[in-house]
């Protein structure tokens, strides 16, 4: 089964990604494509190499071969700070919020990398997104519950108006009416022109949200298509959406 | 009473020059978790650094308040701006490509760069004592039976002084708020924009120049040093960094001018030739019972 055919160029491009750790290899001869206004999910096991995909187009982890582009131009061997600035703004798995800095502190660090005069209106938005963290702004970040990390980690990736978000389960460890806010806030992101890379445990709901997806398997993608035709899947369904 | 109050003034002089130094050690440990061993010797190369900018002035020539005021300023930000610089330089050339290695390995280097600097001090000046030239004048006040003189005044001026800076500039600026951010999560740190390479060179150029200040000072305050100061300086200001909790730079400034206290009070009503004895033994104390110092974090973090 293929992608639907789209026109343009992706805005943001993988092929033929090796990594490594150490010797081990994590990733083996990934190809992946992000376009303009889609949500992409991609799915897989715990283990299979989707937190190293992003790390890896973040240039948190360096690609051993391969190319990774962002509106065609190449990211491999660009630092990370580099790369946030080119627009390509990671929100990591696990939150990662800034535990002993503030609220406010916390989402104006998201916009460290630009210079533009936006960043108020901006950082309004994300607070009319999550209007929780308004009451918090002067609260630690380490304060907060599980889902107002999550709100805070993804207003902070917000804050550096992404050209491409990549995000790691947003919804890991949330309450499940945590988990609506969030996906709802992501289809919002979305529909305002932001398009996503997302990984999600919970592959039945990315892939309701998602355009379209792929199947990491040890480091290698196995499937890919639309998401309608993947939740259709039987392999998928049988391996990702467990009984139904 | 007046003996109290008296080694009370020494010894926030004293703690002073020690916030100063521990303030470069808490700043590092917080970025890198290195414990800087040739931070001691930086401070003490301030004091290279300052006397001998001071020898290149015509000190006799100069009589006014305000003039004096100006060659001291002048000599403290360049004593400041070449202490960081040998810091940043340490940085990138021994502890860079070290910051990934088991720990283990800095720390020797850091040891290693102590005794570089040390030696270069010795082939600089030789090993016997090296006077401080004083350009102020010898002025002393009582109050209620106390005595001290401008360079007691100086010296907890000019430390406060740069304290509160360093507060201001950590808590309120941009580059503060990176360097907080890059000390608790690195990776994050990246994924925000910052570079944590610029980032962590900033840290080690902000510290050593503090401890240029406080070389300065110092020299001021006692009139004299030699090649090994930085050596025991180093480990009382390191002892102050832990004291207030190693990272906590609050801490670092508490612990500094309670280990000035302590030390004067010791050369008061026990010896002089116990301070170190019991600045130490205060050292195992807390690495014993509280290890995360009077001002560190108990908490475990919530992820």
């Amino acid at each position: 089964m293929s992608a639907p055919a789209r026109n343009g160029a992706p805005v943001l491009s993988l092929r033929g990604v090796d990594t490594f750790y150490g010797r081990i290899p994590a990733l083996r001869d990934l190809s992946l494509d992000v376009y303009e206004g889609e949500i992409v999910a991609l799915i897989g096991a715990n283990g299979a190499g989707k937190t190293t995909t992003l790390r890896t187009v973040s240039g948190l982890v360096r690609a051993a071969r391969g190319e990774i582009t962002l509106h065609g131009a190449s990211l491999v061997g660009v630092a990370p700070d580099a790369i946030v600035r080119k627009g390509v703004v990671h929100s990591p798995e696990g939150r990662r919020i800034f535990p002993r800095l503030t609220v406010f502190e916390n989402l104006h660090l998201g916009g460290y990398a630009r210079k533009d005069a936006d960043l108020a209106a901006d950082f309004e938005h994300v607070l009319t997104l999550f209007p929780r963290l308004r009451e918090r702004l002067k609260q630690k970040g380490g304060t907060l519950s599980g889902g107002e990390q999550q709100m805070l980690a993804i207003g902070r990736a917000l804050m550096g108006r992404p050209k491409v978000l990549l995000l790691d389960e947003p919804s890991l460890g949330l309450s499940p009416i945590f988990v609506d806010t969030i996906f709802s806030v992501i289809a919002d992101i979305n529909k305002r022109g932001v398009p996503i890379l997302l990984i999600e445990q919970n592959a039945r709901k990315a892939l309701h949200l998602a355009t379209r997806a792929y199947v990491i398997e040890t480091g290698s993608i196995v499937k890919s298509g639309s998401a309608a035709d993947l939740l259709a899947d039987d392999d998928v369904r049988k391996a990702y959406l467990g009984k139904d | 009473m007046h003996q109290f109050l008296q080694q009370l003034i020494n010894g926030i002089a004293l703690g002073g020059v020690y916030a100063l130094i521990a303030l470069g050690y808490t700043m590092v440990y917080g970025i890198i978790e290195l414990i800087n061993f040739a931070h001691g010797d930086v401070y003490t190369l301030g004091t290279y650094f300052s006397l001998t900018i001071l020898a290149l002035i015509p000190l006799s020539t100069i009589t006014s308040g305000p003039e004096l005021a100006l060659v001291a300023v002048a000599v403290i930000l360049l004593a400041a701006l070449l202490c960081g610089i040998v810091g940043v330089l340490i940085e990138r050339l021994a502890y860079r490509r070290l910051r990934n290695a088991p720990r283990l390995a800095p720390l020797i280097t850091a040891i290693g760069v102590s005794l570089i600097l040390e030696n270069i001090m010795q082939i600089w000046k030789g090993t016997s004592e090296v006077p401080f030239p004083q350009f102020l004048p010898d002025r002393w006040h009582t109050v209620a039976g106390v005595r001290f003189d401008d360079r007691s005044l100086l010296v907890v001026g000019i430390s406060l002084f740069f304290m509160i800076a360093l507060n201001l500039f950590v808590f309120r600026t941009r580059l503060g708020a990176a360097m907080r951010a890059t000390a608790q999560d690195r990776d994050a740190a990246q994924l925000m924009g910052i570079n944590v390479n610029s980032t962590i060179a900033w840290t080690f150029f902000i510290g050593s120049a503090l401890a240029g200040v406080a070389g300065f000072v110092s020299g001021l305050y006692y009139g004299t040093t030699f090649f090994l100061n930085g050596y025991q300086a180093g480990l009382k200001a390191f002892t102050a960094a832990v004291l207030g909790g190693i990272g906590n730079i609050t801490g670092a400034m508490l612990g500094g001018f309670v280990i000035g206290i302590v030390e004067a009070m010791t050369s008061q009503y026990i010896s002089d030739q116990w301070t170190s004895v019991v600045v130490f033994s205060i050292l195992i104390l807390i690495l014993v019972f509280r290890p995360s110092g009077l001002l560190g974090e108990q908490a475990p973090e919530k992820v």
